[in-house]
């Protein structure tokens, strides 16, 4: 009683190492025959019973130096063959079956486990990302901001060259460490650098460090217009916007990898948000915070905010002029309501005797345009190209 | 009947000559050019259901061209996308294709569509494969260089990589590493196979391509 | 009042307008200055306002977008030249104070020597001894079994210097250095790199690297170097995560790819350091630091400068392209289009400006300079591997044929 079934062996003598066959249980042994003709036979004695393959019922019998091969996934087969082996392979075959059956339940947990799971995540990380983001980032000590600033500013290319003036340097971090006992949130320490650039343009890292640049310093009439943007940065700092930018980003990226796996366009996407978004700083809302918090803390510390406004209004009406001044504007656009708001808390805000900044502001001036030559030499270059 | 694959592994094409008594089917839209003398029948490609099917779910064409020639002539077979060409011979055995990988076969080969599988699908293989079988050649492409790999115990191959493999090989889906590391790694989800048998890779993934280019858009 | 400042050594000067014209020397540095006359406001061409960094750009359709309809018609995409995003870039950039010194012509190193017969074979260069040394150590070869079929081992193969096509452009490059063996295979176009770590070898790659591996790797995510560097990475335009594949229990190998089609090169560092543009970082050996260089809130132009990944130590580094790598090495100066830049050592200076010449051009088209028009310049002596392609083109033509989205 030869039983044929469809199947296919695996032999090195065979072109190509393969070829399908017709499998015939005879009573010695396992055989198989290629459509070329070509017989292989496996005695039952000498047989190694595995399973496995696509959909894991193919039974593998592979002779005893593995160098043949036959195979056969036709549903009768495992039954016919235990038959006509009589009895000397079940123990193999019944391994083979507990095998299998505990893959393909394990591969079912898996499946479901996998798809509660993106179930899950896809709601809790559209709840997660629009809210948890915020208090989760908040929740961090302020340590971390420290570092990152100061990682930040490490690998920073400032765009000019450090001002060493003690004077000018003094007179700046006078300013900052006045505003600072205002701060809302403690343990930042606020250390200013200067830098020599025609940028109108100043900032803060996570953390506390500042740059001030000394087109600021030129373009503003006064030290309150200066403390007006120092503190608008500052409050970046103070109310956390970075770290908050960076745990949004990194919400999002997390979230969706975890629903997606293959994640490096949306790394990508994450890493272009954060690069757009640390070159020009933060979102409406948070500008908008900024704004408030700034004109709060230059209230407490005594200065008059409306110097703020002030320079607002000064760089709006430059604006068509002066290039430089679009590295301030851009990362703080629609001014005119922004002027709008400040003066309207202003209004708000309880009287206070305002004091005026303390520091040799003519100084300052005249150090920082010291910098800068009014002549130039021209004695041994050719006049013609 | 002579083929030649040129011009591997980036715009791989198949240069046929055929000659009076020679067939080959092909994919419908895989014929770039062909010598006038060449007729080309066209059919449902295995009835109308699976044409279908194929249609939809196969990313293969709803129909193949059977051509032949009188005289003798030339066609020119591609793939839409940039990428390698490969021929295996098959002797009486198997080879499952991933979607959109079938170009050409010789009329001894059988095409049929096969449910892959929801884990096919996570693999980003699709939900159906082609099956080969028969006696012949079959012709196949991806995008991407194609390389083949002779496995007899496991290996490990990122979704969406894998073009053909036979259906001795068993596939599992697993976790690229723990469940922190798989997802944070941005591999997801990769695919054990298990041998004996072969399988042929891609250097590169539809996925990863598009990947590539989102992260640039932004 | 004309205000500049020393291109070179960034000093600032403010000079009255009889100076308009003239050259100068720097009296801090020595460079010659070209004293331009100054900008009055209507040389603006065209732009009302000053432009942003952030321009806002033209929301790609998200590709969810074409299968909600049950049948998508074909429609006909709207051809919306990329003009809109970059065109603000042009009016502002030359005027904040950086005078290009038209007076020291940069050459540009002809890399590839050209024929005018349009038809004639572009030459090809002879094998060259590699500049980098193979390190093979003994000991290693011995200490474990390469699972896959036994490479020969041979010194990589680098394409000389200043040539266009290394000879056999499309054959394996394969090598053994002190930490694995490599094979690129598939070149040029799909280059994807196998390795073969001994037990307890160590890689790490970027994510999503990897195509296949055997089962005795194992794959880890982190964030490596600590927070400082992980932060560094970021902002060099790589991911935060960095995968560690352990050979854990017993020899191992794993294949990585790009995501784009392009070739794969292979750099020994010993000491030094290397510069990677974003994208082209694939994986490093152990012994390799991988952080990042940013410019920061300078604001630069459009916001966009070199972004940099800086890797250094003594180890191996596999960095990837878009398009077909050329290895160039420069001896007096360079210029190379910003996206075209794949990679370049340290010891070259570099700068990033607008193409000279295109200033005073008014309008510039930007899908004809790719979108920006800013070029590096390099000076000093080292090497540059530059890539035959730029995403950007590839951006602007496929954005031609992406649905868009209808208001």
């Amino acid at each position: 009683m030869d039983q044929t079934f469809l199947g296919g062996v695996f032999s090195e003598t065979l072109e190509g190492g393969r070829a399908g066959a017709d499998v015939e249980l005879l009573p010695a042994g396992i055989g198989a025959r290629t459509p070329d003709g070509e017989t292989f036979v496996i005695p039952y004695r000498d047989c190694q019973v595995e399973m496995g393959g696509y959909n894991g019922r193919m039974v593998f019998c592979r002779n005893a130096d593995r160098s043949l091969t036959i195979f056969c996934d036709a549903p009768k087969f495992p039954k016919a063959l235990s038959l006509a082996a009589a009895g000397t392979l079940d123990d193999q075959l019944a391994i083979g079956h507990k095998k299998r059956r505990g893959e393909s339940r394990r591969a079912f947990l898996f499946g479901t486990i996998c798809l509660t799971a993106i179930l899950l995540f896809i709601v809790a990380g559209y709840f997660g990302i629009r809210f948890g983001a915020r208090s989760a980032v908040l929740a961090l000590p302020v340590s971390i901001d420290a570092q990152i600033g100061d990682a930040a500013m490490e690998s920073m290319d400032l765009g000019g060259p450090k001002v060493r003036d003690d004077v000018v340097v003094g007179a700046m971090q006078s300013i900052v460490d006045r505003i600072a006992p205002a701060a809302a949130v403690e343990g930042i320490d606020f250390r200013v650098h200067v830098v020599e650039s025609a940028q109108i343009n100043a900032f803060a890292l996570p953390g506390g460090n500042m740059v001030v640049y000394t087109g600021l310093i030129q373009n503003a009439s006064s030290p309150e217009q200066i403390a007006g943007v120092l503190s608008h940065e500052m409050a970046h700092a103070t109310l956390r916007h970075g770290i908050q930018r960076i745990g949004q980003s990194l919400g999002i990226w997390a979230g969706i990898s975890l629903l997606v796996g293959d994640v490096s366009g949306l790394t990508g996407a994450a890493v272009d948000l954060m690069q757009v978004a640390s070159v020009n700083s933060y979102s409406r809302t948070h500008e908008n915070e900024a704004d408030a918090e700034g004109v709060r803390m230059l209230h407490a510390a005594e200065i008059d905010p409306s110097a703020m406004a002030d320079f607002f209004e000064h760089l709006e009406e430059e604006e068509g002029d002066v290039p430089g001044i679009f590295a301030w504007i851009s990362t703080h656009p629609d001014h005119a309501s922004r002027i709008a708001s400040v003066r309207a808390q202003l209004a708000g805000l309880p009287p206070v005797q305002y004091r005026p900044i303390d520091i040799d502001w003519g100084e300052v001036r005249k150090r920082i345009d010291k910098n800068i030559d009014t002549s130039i030499d021209n004695s041994d270059v050719p006049e013609k190209n | 009947m002579q083929t030649e694959i040129r011009d591997r592994p980036s715009f791989a094409n198949i240069r046929v000559r055929l000659e009076p008594g020679d067939e080959i089917v092909a994919e419908a839209d895989a014929m770039a050019s062909m010598s006038s003398s060449i007729e080309m029948k066209t059919q449902w490609s295995g009835g109308f259901v699976n044409g279908v099917l194929k249609r939809l779910f196969g990313g293969e064409s709803m129909f193949v061209n059977t051509f032949s020639t009188q005289t003798g002539g030339e066609i020119v077979l591609t793939q839409p996308f940039p990428g390698d060409i490969q021929c295996l011979e098959l002797n009486g055995n198997s080879m499952f294709l991933q979607p959109g990988a079938f170009i050409a076969c010789e009329p001894g080969v059988k095409l049929g569509l096969g449910w892959a599988g929801w884990k096919m699908f996570v693999a980003r293989e699709g939900l159906f494969r082609l099956k080969v079988s028969g006696k012949g050649r079959v012709w196949f492409g991806a995008y991407g260089g194609i390389f083949q790999r002779e496995i007899d115990s496991e290996y490990i191959v990122d979704s969406g990589h894998l073009v053909a493999y036979e259906p001795t090989v068993g596939v599992q889906i697993a976790l690229a590493g723990g469940i922190f590391s798989s997802f944070f790694s941005g591999e997801g989800f990769v695919t054990r196979v298990n041998g004996p048998g072969r399988i042929y890779m891609q250097s590169r993934s539809f996925d990863g391509l598009a990947a590539w280019t989102n992260a640039h858009l932004y | 009042m004309i205000e500049i400042a020393c291109p070179n050594c960034q000093k600032r000067y403010r000079l009255a307008d009889k100076f308009a014209g003239k050259k100068a020397k720097c009296k801090k540095c020595g460079a010659v200055l070209v004293i331009r006359p100054p900008v009055a406001p209507s040389d603006h061409a065209g732009a009302s306002q000053p432009a942003k960094p952030n321009p806002k750009r033209t929301k790609p359709a998200p590709a969810g977008e074409s299968n909600r309809s049950t049948m998508p018609a074909p429609q006909v995409p709207t051809v919306d030249p990329v003009t809109v995003d970059p065109a603000p870039v042009e009016a502002t950039p030359i005027e904040t104070a950086e005078a290009i010194p038209t007076a020291e012509a940069v050459p540009i190193v002809e890399a590839i020597p050209v024929s005018a017969d349009p038809f004639d074979d572009i030459p090809v260069a002879e094998p060259v001894t590699p500049s980098v040394q193979a390190f093979a150590d003994p000991g290693f070869d011995a200490g474990f079994d390469a699972p896959a079929t036994a490479m020969p081992i041979s010194p990589a193969k680098t394409p000389s210097p200043g040539t266009a096509a290394a000879s056999g452009v499309g054959e394996t490059l394969r090598g053994t250095t002190g930490h694995m063996k490599y094979e690129i295979s598939q070149r040029p176009d799909f280059s994807i790199v196998k390795i073969n770590l001994p037990q307890g070898g160590k890689v790490y790659a970027e994510p999503s690297a990897m195509v296949s591996m055997t089962p005795t790797m194992h794959l880890e995510a982190g964030l490596k170097g600590g927070l400082g560097k992980t932060f560094g990475r970021l902002l060099g335009g790589e991911s935060l995560i960095i995968n560690t594949f352990t050979a854990q229990d017993g020899p191992g190998e794993v294949m990585f790819a790009g995501g784009a089609a392009g070739d794969v090169a292979y750099h020994r560092l010993n000491g030094n350091t290397l510069y990677l543009q974003r994208g082209a970082y694939m994986f490093n050996s152990e012994g390799v630091d991988v952080s990042g260089k940013w410019q920061g809130a300078k604001g630069f132009f459009s916001g966009e400068g070199l972004v940099l990944l800086k890797a250094s130590g003594t180890g191996d580094i596999f960095f990837n392209s878009y398009g077909a790598i050329i290895p160039i090495d420069v001896n007096e100066g360079f210029m190379v289009d910003t996206g075209y830049i794949v990679a370049f050592e340290e010891t070259l200076q570099y700068r990033v400006t607008v193409l000279p010449g295109l200033r005073a051009a008014g309008k510039i088209k930007s899908f004809f300079f790719g979108g920006e028009g800013l070029v590096c310049q390099f000076s000093g002596t080292g090497r540059v591997w530059i890539q035959t392609r730029q995403v950007k083109s590839f951006l602007s033509w496929v954005n031609a044929f992406r649905p868009t989205k209808s208001n």
